[in-house]
Formats: C-alpha cells, sequence, structure tokens
C-alpha cells in the first residue's frame, strides 16, 4: 500500500512537472491552432493541495507552461488544485470525456484537448505516425517530457535517486535530435538541474539522436542503445557517465507513465 | 580498406570498417548489444572511428576484421603485456596444451606458478588462482569478512573493482539494494573520510579495498599523496580491518613486486590479472601468510580456474617480465610518447595533460569538455594509432622505436588537422 501510495504520488508530479510543460511543445508545433485559442487571457495554477504547482499561462494563441516553482508563483486567475495524487489522473486521460468531470470544471476544454494530445504524444508515437506533422511533435513532446522528468525523479524515485551525483558536475546535458530536429537538455550549477528546451553552447555531455524515430524509441527507453550507437543511430559525446545515468533514470518514467495507467 | 580524405588537409589515410560494422549486424541478431561489456562500441567516441572486431595480433599490433592495422595503445585493456602472440609465452602455453589444459586434477605447473609469485611478490605468502580479476576482487572481500566476521567493505567513489552486483553501484540494472548495502564509498586520497567510516561503523568495516593509485574513467588519474597508504595502512591495523589492493589493471607494469611497491607499502591481499599471463586467462590472489588459513575456509572455485595453458603461460611472461627488466622499459617508452606528444600539442597550440605513470598513462587534450579530447582519440585511431579517450592507456614492451616515431606522426597529422570549433561535429 505504501508503495503504490508513493507511486501515485511520483505520478502525480511527473504529470504536472514533466508532461504538463510540453503542452506547450502541442500548442506552438502541433496542428491545433483552433483549439489553442481561448477567449480570453488566463493563468492557471494546477497542482496538488500542499503540493507542487504550475503555471498554466493561455494567452490566446499560445499556452505556455511554467513549472519552476520560484517564477511559477506568479498571480493566476484560477486555481486547481486536488487533494490526492491519484485525483490528477482525470485531466491526463486520453479516454475520458471532459465535460461532465466536477474536477475539470475550471479548466478550459482547450487546455484539457491539448493536454490530452500530450498524452497520447507521449503514450503512443506510433499511432500518430500518419498525422501531419506527428513524428517531428511526439519527439519534441518526448524530448520536454524526459528533461523534466529527471530532477523529479531523482527527486523522488527510490532508484533513481541513486545516481543523482552523476548529476552533480557543471555544465549541460544536450539531447539533439538531428539533422535539424529539436534539442533539450538539463543544465547543472551548483548542485542545482534545470530543465531547458532549445539550443545551449558548449554542452558538457551531448546526445545526438538521429531522426524522429530514434529519439521516440530513446527517450521512452525502448531502445538497445549500445547496438543504436554501434550503427550510428546515436551519438554520445562528452562526459558519458552522466548520459549513463541519464539513460537509467529515464528506463524509470516508464515505471509512472505507461500507457496503461492512463485507462 | 582506407580512403584518401577528400580533404587536402589531411595527409594520412582513414581506415574504413565495413566488415567491422556487416558482423555487428550479425552479431546483433544473436547477441545481446552485439559485443558487450568494456568492447562495447558504445564505449568509445566517436564509435564509427574505432573498428569493432580483431582479426589477429603481432607484437604492439593488431589488425581488424577490415585489415587495417592498428598500434594498440589498450593492450587488449590491460592484458597484452609483451606483444601479442609473445614466443615465449606461446611456446610454453604450447608445449603444455600438448600435455593438456583442463584435466582431471591441476596441473603440476600451479604449484610452479604459486611458488613463483610468492617468491616475486614480497607481500605474498601464498597464492590463489582464478579467471577474472572481479573473481579475484569479491573472492577478497569474501575472505576479508571471514577473517573479520565483519560486514562492511569500504571502496573508493568511482572505483571499478569488477562487473559482480557488489561492486556495481545502485539502481543498476539488475542490483538490488541488498547487493550493496555492505559497501560505503569514501573520496580518494582522504584518509580522514575512511576514520570518519571506521568511527560511524565501528568493529564492522572487514576490508578497504582500492587501486594503488586512483584511475577512474573519464577523469585524470591521481597518485596517492604524500603518506597516504602509510595512513590508511596504520588506520586498517588499529580497526582490523583487511586491507585489499586490487592491482588487476597496474599489477606488473608499474612493479614486477607489486605495485604497492612502487608506492611504498604493504596490503594484506592482492588482486592480479590482465598483465600476468600476456593474455591468456587468469588471475590470482596473494596474501599475508596468517590469512591463508581463512582463504582455505571460504569455498570458491570454477571449471576452468584449474586450466594448465593460462598457469604455464603466465609462468613464463612473469619470467620473461622480470628477465627483461619490463616496468623499466615500459616507463621509459611511456615517458617517451608522453614528451613527444605535449611538445607536439604545444606546436599546434593545444594543452595536453598527462596523469598517471608513464606505463599506464591518462592522456587528455585539455577542453571544456571532452569532445576535442574524444575527436582527437578517434581521428588518431583511424589513422592507426589506438587510443580510447575515456580511460587510461596501456603501454607494452614490445612497442618499439618505429612504432613511437610511427604515432608521433599520427598524431601529428591529427593536432594540424582537428576542427576545434565543433569536435563533436563527424
Amino acid at each position: 500500500m505504501v508503495e503504490t501510495a508513493i507511486a501515485d504520488e511520483v505520478r502525480a508530479l511527473l504529470l504536472l512537472l514533466a508532461v504538463l510543460p510540453s503542452v506547450q511543445d502541442v500548442a506552438e508545433h502541433g496542428p491545433y491552432a483552433a483549439v489553442r485559442r481561448v477567449a480570453e487571457r488566463r493563468t492557471l495554477r494546477l497542482g496538488l493541495r500542499g503540493g507542487p504547482s504550475v503555471l498554466v499561462r493561455l494567452t490566446g494563441a499560445s499556452c505556455l507552461v511554467d513549472p519552476d516553482p520560484v517564477t511559477g508563483s506568479g498571480v493566476a486567475t484560477g486555481d486547481v488544485l486536488w487533494l490526492e495524487p491519484r485525483q490528477i489522473d482525470g485531466l491526463f486521460d486520453e479516454e475520458a470525456p471532459p465535460e461532465g468531470d466536477r474536477d475539470l470544471d475550471m479548466v478550459p476544454p482547450e487546455l484539457i484537448v491539448l493536454i490530452r494530445r500530450a498524452v497520447s504524444c507521449w503514450n503512443a508515437p506510433e499511432a500518430l505516425r500518419a498525422d501531419p506533422g506527428s513524428p517531428e511533435l511526439c519527439t519534441r513532446v518526448a524530448l520536454t517530457t524526459a528533461v523534466f522528468a529527471v530532477p523529479v525523479l531523482l527527486a523522488h524515485d527510490s532508484k533513481a535517486s541513486a545516481f543523482r551525483g552523476a548529476f552533480a558536475a557543471q555544465g549541460a546535458l544536450a539531447l539533439q535530435v538531428a539533422p535539424d530536429g529539436p534539442c533539450a537538455g538539463l543544465r547543472f550549477q551548483s548542485g542545482h538541474m534545470r530543465p531547458f528546451r532549445g539550443d545551449v553552447d558548449d554542452p558538457s555531455a551531448l546526445v545526438r539522436l538521429h531522426g524522429s524515430e530514434t529519439a521516440n524509441a530513446f527517450l521512452r527507453s525502448r531502445l538497445n542503445i549500445p547496438a543504436a550507437v554501434a550503427r550510428g543511430d546515436i551519438e554520445m559525446w562528452g562526459y558519458i557517465p552522466v548520459i549513463d545515468a541519464l539513460t537509467l533514470v529515464l528506463e524509470r518514467l516508464g515505471k509512472y507513465l505507461r500507457p496503461e495507467r492512463s485507462r | 580498406m582506407t580512403e584518401q580524405r577528400s580533404m587536402a588537409r589531411h595527409t594520412l589515410p582513414t581506415y574504413t570498417y565495413s566488415r567491422s560494422h556487416a558482423l555487428f549486424e550479425r552479431a546483433t541478431e544473436v547477441i545481446p548489444s552485439g559485443i558487450y561489456g568494456h568492447f562495447s562500441p558504445s564505449r568509445v567516441v566517436p564509435s564509427a572511428y574505432y573498428p569493432y572486431f580483431a582479426a589477429e595480433g603481432r607484437g604492439s599490433h593488431f589488425t581488424d576484421v577490415d585489415g587495417n592495422d592498428f598500434i594498440d595503445y589498450m593492450c587488449a585493456y590491460g592484458p597484452m603485456v609483451l606483444g601479442y602472440n609473445h614466443p615465449v609465452v606461446e611456446e610454453a602455453a604450447r608445449k603444455q596444451a600438448e600435455k593438456g589444459d583442463t584435466l582431471m586434477g591441476p596441473a603440476e605447473v600451479m604449484v610452479d606458478l604459486a611458488e613463483y609469485l610468492v617468491d616475486l611478490v614480497p607481500a605474498a605468502s601464498w597464492a590463489f588462482f582464478s579467471k577474472n580479476g572481479g573473481d579475484m576482487t569479491t573472492y577478497a572481500t569474501m575472505v576479508a569478512r571471514a577473517a573479520t566476521g565483519r560486514s562492511r567493505i569500504v571502496a573508493i567513489k568511482g572505483g571499478y573493482h569488477g562487473m559482480a552486483a557488489w561492486m556495481q553501484g545502485s539502481g543498476q540494472c539488475g542490483v538490488v539494494e541488498e547487493d550493496v548495502a555492505n559497501v560505503v564509498r569514501i573520496p580518494w586520497n582522504d584518509p580522514a573520510a575512511f576514520e570518519r567510516v571506521l568511527d560511524e561503523y565501528p568493529d564492522q568495516v572487514a576490508g578497504f579495498i582500492s587501486t594503488p593509485y586512483n584511475h577512474p574513467s573519464f577523469e585524470d588519474s591521481a597518485l596517492p599523496a604524500e603518506g597516504y597508504w602509510r595512513r590508511i595502512r596504520e588506520l586498517c591495523d588499529k580497526h582490523g580491518v583487511v586491507l585489499i589492493i586490487d592491482d588487476v589493471r597496474c599489477g606488473f607494469r608499474l612493479d614486477l613486486r607489486g605495485s604497492n611497491e612502487y608506492f611504498g607499502f604493504t596490503p594484506d591481499l592482492i588482486c592480479f590479472c590482465k598483465a600476468i599471463a600476456n593474455g591468456h586467462a587468469l588471475s590470482a590472489l596473494v596474501g599475508r601468510a596468517d590469512l591463508k588459513d581463512e582463504v582455505s575456509k571460504v569455498r570458491f572455485t570454477g571449471s576452468y580456474w584449474f586450466q594448465a595453458v593460462p598457469m604455464a603461460a603466465a609462468l613464463a611472461c612473469l619470467q620473461e617480465l622480470r628477465r627483461i627488466d619490463a616496468p623499466r622499459l615500459m616507463a621509459e617508452y611511456g615517458r617517451r610518447l608522453a614528451e613527444g606528444m605535449v611538445r607536439l600539442a604545444e606546436q599546434h597550440g593545444f594543452h595536453l595533460k598527462i596523469s598517471g605513470p608513464p606505463q599506464l598513462p591518462y592522456m587528455r587534450l585539455v577542453d571544456e569538455t571532452l569532445m576535442l579530447h574524444q575527436r582527437f582519440c578517434g581521428e588518431c585511431t583511424r589513422r592507426g594509432a589506438y587510443f580510447a579517450s575515456g580511460r587510461n592507456w596501456f603501454v607494452s614492451t614490445a612497442h618499439t622505436e618505429e612504432d613511437l616515431q610511427s604515432t608521433l606522426q599520427i598524431v601529428d597529422d591529427v593536432l594540424s588537422t582537428i576542427d576545434r570549433s565543433d569536435p563533436s561535429r563527424v
């Protein structure tokens, strides 16, 4: 029971702090301009009562997600705070109707659509392959989810926390989709770790993922990494131990964000 | 086999590896990861610049399955010390093979070898044989626990002593918390940290295991500070802790009597492997007299641990190493290699940092990241000087003056052409 409760809590934190930031990618890069437009500017705080929360700013044409606990403390026009970690699942459940759920009354339906699109991008990129732009979008969603998940897992997952020491160095770990795909990563400074999107100069460790398919498989721990490196599908450069640690931490992500958990 | 680069600034041809890659594809069908462990192509950067499969070795060179020839500065990650296919060692192995290898009982050569080791290594009153370094480090910790009746083992952070579950870090696949629960890690060169552990776990520490100097992966090597080993020895004596030296990597390269002699201290147990038999599968645990009975009590054996051929090879190897004063030869070559490379680096405006002893140098092209160094090692490798970037290199007694000059020519060529601005762009 204790293990289940802990797993529920870690999953809730991952949904809030790792999956929710990828909604910004869906809004910016997905072919969903119609649904992402909301009539009024709104800033929602989504979170666990007494726990972390995330600010989501809906400003007409964009959806900015700020999971940073410091800068994320800005003024919200509405709070949606759940009492139990498990209750958060409803927001991320691809198959649940967005209407009729009292917990979600405060959440604009446009945002719910974006969130569930992000979830489907994470869960089943293969199923979306035929959709125009979907492989690239799924890669962006996976990149964001993965890098934002690392600090959560290091802090809250007992197995992943064993690798905290590997991330103690200064510098940045970058994940880059080649030849000209997105980049995201983690910056390390003075014992702190911050996920980022976009390019970074002179990373201390670099994983270059050749193609969306390779990236999607790598980020979801569905790849034989040594074989992929040998074939040239993945390049690893710089301080390799931090990349080794990253791959082991990402293995833990699947334990919490398995597709069946959200159904 | 080779291609002349279209860019005119390259003067030396670079290798290609089509057969290696084809063989790797076959391997992935039937072998996990294709090639596993330390020979996995994923461990060298950029892997496309390295051969995956070897075909044969002679002296200081090996050829890959594409027919490319390399001056080998990794020496099969240490076992090759006299040169591949060394005539003296192979003749001894062949003679023993004619009589038998795995027989219904150990051969006489096992006793000969044990006597030779006891004579050669001052810290050894007995010798025990198995196959790999990890066998012996694991066995040494069991002996320490048997001798003391305690459970905890102190090791150095980042220290590597084989792939047994107790030695791998918490969180690694297949490792459970219980496997590593009794291993306490402390920083290198920090006797005060060891003292704190001894205070924190009174009468619980069975053994202190460490390499004679620190040679972590992806970091510079670090020699023991003045007085470090003396203080560790004192603390082990005071608290009844068994001092175990993992001499698997350095053994017989720094000092034939054990690397502890090189650094001036006496351990209780020493684990040897790699260079002991010039590539034949053998490892050894040696130790102080009063631990012999404890060793006898700890059950440990394996199907092929009594193979006579590797023991005959080891005896011949050790005798030859002693005859030619091998550590001195390797140190001289290592020093000249380092001096030549540092000089070339300076000429081309680079800073090449050398750490560790000359027989096992860790050479690093200094940069904000390791990427320039990785590119440098890869470029040298695909021109015929096999350098790995993530760990120390190995010098052998087979490396020749011609090897040295060829190596420096390759280094000069690479340093004159390497792209400093974006070394990861291949």
